[in-house]
């Protein structure tokens, strides 16, 4: 076969799995191609223009922490900055960033661009071309082939996608962007399973057609902070709006719903639940009044706005007729219809937790293609399917995160050994070690890691390391003991009753009505440490139980979750119910752990594997 | 598979009955069954068959059935052969089964393999080896309870509450846009509340289910030669204490019991308490006040000549002995509701004594409908659960949601390691059939 270059790995899409996986191989020195249908299309923000969300915010603060790029590039396009659930407690704050859609994808392309060790090839690929169960490389629509020792395949939703609007389908991809159509059936040819997903998206409006003075004003917050730590601080620069959907648009859609796809039975695809169209609420919901919608911008230069909460899939002359029923929208001229849109996405247990396929070596998958939803988890899984490509690549081992070490962990375990059936979406109460995995220590938990694979630089380093050093400095002056005369107007005044014997400054940090930054105040310490790193160790010590709890629960579990299977057949063991063994056999789990969190394992099958394992003597 | 042996043991009590139930189980099974009657047939699953059974030479017509793992009660493959009644019969069966492979079951052997194989939860299991075990009618009640998932029953309930609440704060901890209202706020308090009052009730009434699994320790104190031997002895009905006219026969403690209204008493008969220099003698006494303090009850014995001036913060009864010599009235008119005037020697009112022991030490406090928890892990899986409940209340309004949500997490935990039984996924599927969420 004569290939047209050599390359060490070919990252197949150009969204948000593409973006990181292609940015993670070159800068960890592979030589890489980047393949797209359209060089505009580079980190597109088919959906809300807004990086973060409850879990999602850790998602992408986790990825820029390993030295991502999507925390970075969401800073240079930032509009206004939130921290969501400010009143929750930190274990559930997170970070949610309006950005400017046409600078975000200019940004991350021109980053792309200046890459080294990365070339971007606007193409179509056709084919993964394997040879004995290896990956040798990629054959365009237009019949060139270039050789590679790994794909990473990031295809979003552009395999076979259909958007739906009613009656009205068309084969093409978002935003009249061309779809895949070939991809599907190599796939196929190389035993990858196949499975169709659905998902949506509301309206753009335009601005100049709303009557904001229907809506709530939603200002960002006054955070001075930025998404990553190697940003400059942002500035808010846009606002948002809320408002409520109204009676009378519900009893529109409800005279309607016999011409919504979804309910004429034209979509076929699964849909996500935590997701559903504004039709898919009003019928499953019907005794709540009204739902809450917000008014995004979408650009700094533009006025076009993201109608979030009422995404449809509703016939156009509907479509105008119910937005017009929301208070303030009485005017609204739509820009862009909602859509539904139908794709092709494999079935992710079919991947080991480097995202590697079982079947195929050098084939990993990252993103929607996988069956996950947003931004964020797609980006997580790009940056740790490039990570994992270079280390095939260099023949060194899986780099694989634990469920108590990342949000990123609990995402890829959980695509890998759950049987998905919707559109995953990451949410916190999915981690079960929350209290660890918080927004303000991803980079003390995952920074050096990602050093030691080689992707975090040197100025994020520095900077990373001039943190650990103010917490150092903090945590030695909280320890000195501090004279309860010196603390009698500070107690007095938080209501906190004042011990006789003297105690530490950490200690008063413990009372719930006194922060570190109270004490700060009081004592004047700490002037030239940034807010969030106080908040950090204000958080630490006020959990300091907590989290030692989960830490202790992590040690209990650790011994029996890691605990390797070896191959077995568990058709063999006959106490394990008939799904169990099927489930088993399917996944191979390689630790115990794994087996445990399989959909159709029940604790019963898991007691009855221990109870095997036992007297098999392998363990004890 | 495991390697383990086919097991067969009598399923029937033994002893004379109209039918024996033979129970084979593991891989052999089928190919016994078709040896021992001749005939090699393909058994249909759970169906009777009409069949002569051929052993040491004899033949009888049974029953037999055959089911196949996994749906059996071991979950292997199980044999089950009714012969004629009659312990004869049934052991020569069972000896024919042995010489073709099987090996006896140990007491609980089929229970403990349907737990190994996934047919019984830890709780049930449990239940099951606690009525196997059972020596009195309420502990075989407890067990069967336990075992017939009773427990779990209630625990699932509780369980299931707190997934209600934890998905309706997780769902407002990923959805914050959903805040909470004051009236939201007080039905999760308020459903708390309820559960921890009904776990308070559960771990109080386990020291009855304790009272039950472990039987009721009776002390018999006294000074020497008051009778306290002999009373053991009527109490129980036997002669296991060595009775003597000579004062200070018995030297170490001395165990027996008796079932009484299906509870066990366990009776401590103990030296005589008095200054003695014989060094035995007086291990004994110091025996006989180790007792004293361990049991639930004491009984203190005297008769015309011996008072009995031992003292106790237990449930104590004043026993009057020699009731049968004793002729001075004075005695019986002083009766009160803690004293009783009985002879161990005629066995005069020594039925009305234990019915005051029962009285006193838990008839008060047994509903013979209720379920008492027996199993100690139990009750420390509830005491557990029922602290982080009550840490969930008294923060609930001073500490922010993601750390309630932990404490009833680990509440519902708890709650799961009784029956053995965690999962995740259910809260997550809660939320959303409950709340209308999304972006």
């Amino acid at each position: 076969m004569d290939f047209i270059d050599n390359y060490d790995a070919i990252v197949i899409g150009s969204g948000h799995a593409g973006s990181e996986a292609c940015l993670a191989l070159s800068r960890l020195n592979k030589k890489t191609l980047l393949t797209t249908f359209n060089l505009d299309s580079i980190a597109f923000l088919a959906c809300n223009p807004s990086i973060g969300g409850t879990a999602k915010g850790q998602l992408a603060a986790e990825v820029d922490a390993l030295g991502g790029e999507i925390g970075v590039n969401a800073d240079k396009s930032m509009l206004q900055l939130r921290m969501l659930n400010l009143g929750k407690g930190p274990a559930v704050q997170s970070l949610r960033a309006q950005v400017d859609k046409v600078t975000y994808h200019n940004e991350m392309k021109h980053t792309i661009e200046k890459q080294k060790n990365l070339d971007v090839l606007q193409c179509e690929v056709s084919e993964i071309l394997v040879e004995n169960g290896k990956v040798i490389g990629i054959k365009t629509s237009m019949n060139e082939c270039f050789s590679c020792k790994a794909v990473v395949v990031c295809t979003g939703v552009y395999l076979n996608s259909k958007i739906i609007i009613g009656d009205f389908t068309k084969q093409t991809g978002p935003n009249g962007y061309e779809p895949s159509t070939m991809l599907t059936k190599s796939l196929i040819n190389l035993g990858i399973e196949i499975r169709r997903f659905k998902t949506g998206t509301p309206a753009r409006v335009d601005g100049k057609s709303i009557d904001y003075s229907k809506f709530e004003i939603q200002p960002g917050d006054n955070l001075n902070i930025s998404f990553s730590p190697i940003s400059k601080k942002i500035k808010n620069k846009r606002v948002c709006y809320l408002g409520y959907t109204s009676q009378e648009m519900h009893n529109c859609i409800r005279e309607n719903i016999s011409r919504a796809p979804l309910y004429s039975g034209k979509i076929k695809g699964i849909g996500p639940r935590y997701c559903p169209s504004i039709e898919d609420k009003i019928m499953r919901f019907s005794d709540k009044e009204r739902h809450q919608l917000f008014l995004e911008p979408e650009s700094e230069n533009s006025d076009e706005v993201y109608v979030q909460g009422i995404s449809s899939s509703m016939p156009t002359d509907v479509q105008r007729k119910m937005y017009s029923l929301i208070p303030g929208f009485e005017h609204v001229k739509i820009m862009r219809f909602a859509y539904a849109i139908e794709y092709d996405c494999i079935n992710a247990t079919e991947l080991k937790n480097n995202l590697e396929s079982k079947k195929i070596s050098g084939l990993f998958f990252a993103g929607q293609v996988n069956g996950t939803s947003g931004y964020e988890e797609a980006a997580a899984q790009g940056i740790m399917a490039g990570i994992n490509a270079e280390r095939y690549i260099d023949n060194l081992s899986p780099f694989v995160l634990a469920r108590n070490q990342a949000y990123i962990g609990v995402l890829i375990d959980d695509l890998v050994t759950k049987d998905i059936l919707e559109p995953y979406r990451m949410m916190t109460s999915r981690a079960e070690y929350r209290l660890i995995l918080r927004q303000d220590n991803c980079d003390i938990r995952l920074t050096q890691l990602g050093r030691d694979i080689g992707l975090v630089d040197d100025k994020r380093y520095k900077i990373f390391k001039k943190k650990l050093k103010q917490i150092d400095e903090i945590k030695t002056t909280l320890n000195t003991l501090c004279n309860p005369k010196k603390l009698e107007k500070l107690f007095k005044e938080k209501n906190e009753s004042l011990p006789k014997s003297g105690l530490t400054l950490k200690e008063c940090i413990k009372r719930n009505n006194i922060t570190i930054f109270d004490i700060s105040e009081h004592f004047n310490l700490f002037k030239n440490i940034p807010k969030n790193v106080l908040d950090y160790v204000n958080t630490e010590i006020k959990y300091e139980g907590y989290i030692k709890k989960e830490l202790e629960y992590i040690e209990k579990n650790q011994h029996i979750d890691n605990l390797p299977l070896p191959d077995i057949d568990y058709n063999d063991i006959k106490g394990l119910r008939i799904e169990a063994r099927q489930k088993l056999n399917k996944f191979k789990p390689s630790i115990l752990g794994q087996a445990k969190r399989i959909d159709g394992v029940s604790p019963s099958d898991i007691n009855v594997l221990l109870v095997y394992l036992k007297l098999k003597g392998i363990i004890k | 598979m495991l390697n383990m042996d086919t097991i067969v043991a009598l399923a029937t009590p033994a002893g004379n009955s109209g039918v024996a139930v033979i129970r084979i189980s593991g891989d052999n099974s089928k190919s016994i069954l078709q040896k021992i009657i001749h005939e090699k047939i393909d058994f249909e699953p759970r169906k009777m068959y009409l069949k002569k059974v051929y052993f040491a030479g004899l033949e009888d017509v049974c029953l037999v059935v055959f089911f196949p793992n996994p749906h059996s009660y071991t979950g292997e493959d199980v044999v089950e052969i009714q012969s004629h009644g009659g312990y004869f019969i049934a052991e020569k069966i069972i000896d024919e089964v042995l010489s073709l492979g099987a090996t006896l079951a140990d007491r609980g052997e089929f229970s403990k393999r349907a737990f190994i194989n996934g047919k019984l939860s830890l709780d049930q299991a449990e239940g099951i080896m606690d009525l196997i075990n059972a020596e009195s009618e309420m502990q075989a009640k407890a067990g069967s309870s336990l075992m017939q998932g009773e427990l779990k029953k209630i625990i699932t309930n509780y369980q299931n509450q707190l997934t209600e609440i934890l998905a309706d704060i997780e769902a407002k901890l990923d959805y914050p846009e959903y805040e909470y209202t004051e009236n939201e706020s007080n039905d999760i308090l308020k459903c708390l509340t309820n559960i921890d009052k009904n776990l308070s009730k559960l771990i109080l009434e386990s020291s009855t289910g304790i009272l039950i699994k472990n039987g009721i320790k009776v002390a018999i104190v006294g000074s020497p030669n008051v009778g306290k031997s002999s009373l053991l002895n009527a109490l129980t009905k036997t002669n296991k204490a060595i009775v003597t006219s000579v004062a200070g026969t018995t030297r170490d403690v001395i165990e027996a019991e008796y079932e009484y209204k299906g509870i066990i008493f366990r009776l401590f008969d103990t030296a005589g308490i008095h200054d003695s220099n014989d060094i035995v003698e007086k291990i004994g006494i110091e025996r006989a006040k180790q007792t004293l303090n361990d049991a639930d009850i004491v009984l203190k014995i005297s008769d015309d000549k011996n008072d009995c001036n031992i003292k106790t913060n237990k449930p104590s009864i004043n026993v009057i002995n020699k009731s049968d010599i004793i002729t001075n009235d004075l005695y019986k008119n002083n009766l009160n509701k803690d004293t009783i005037f009985v002879s161990a020697k005629t066995g005069e009112n020594i039925n009305n004594l234990k019915q005051l022991i029962f009285d006193k030490t838990i008839n008060h406090k047994i509903d013979s409908n209720k379920l008492y928890l027996t199993n100690t892990r139990h009750i420390e899986c509830v005491k557990h659960a029922k602290n982080y409940i009550n840490n969930a209340i008294s923060k609930f309004n001073s500490t922010s949601m993601d750390i309630i949500s932990s404490e009833i997490k680990s509440a519902w935990l708890s709650l799961g390691e009784i029956t053995g039984e965690t999962n995740n996924e259910t809260i997550i599927d809660m939320i959303f059939s409950k709340f209308c969420l999304g972006k």
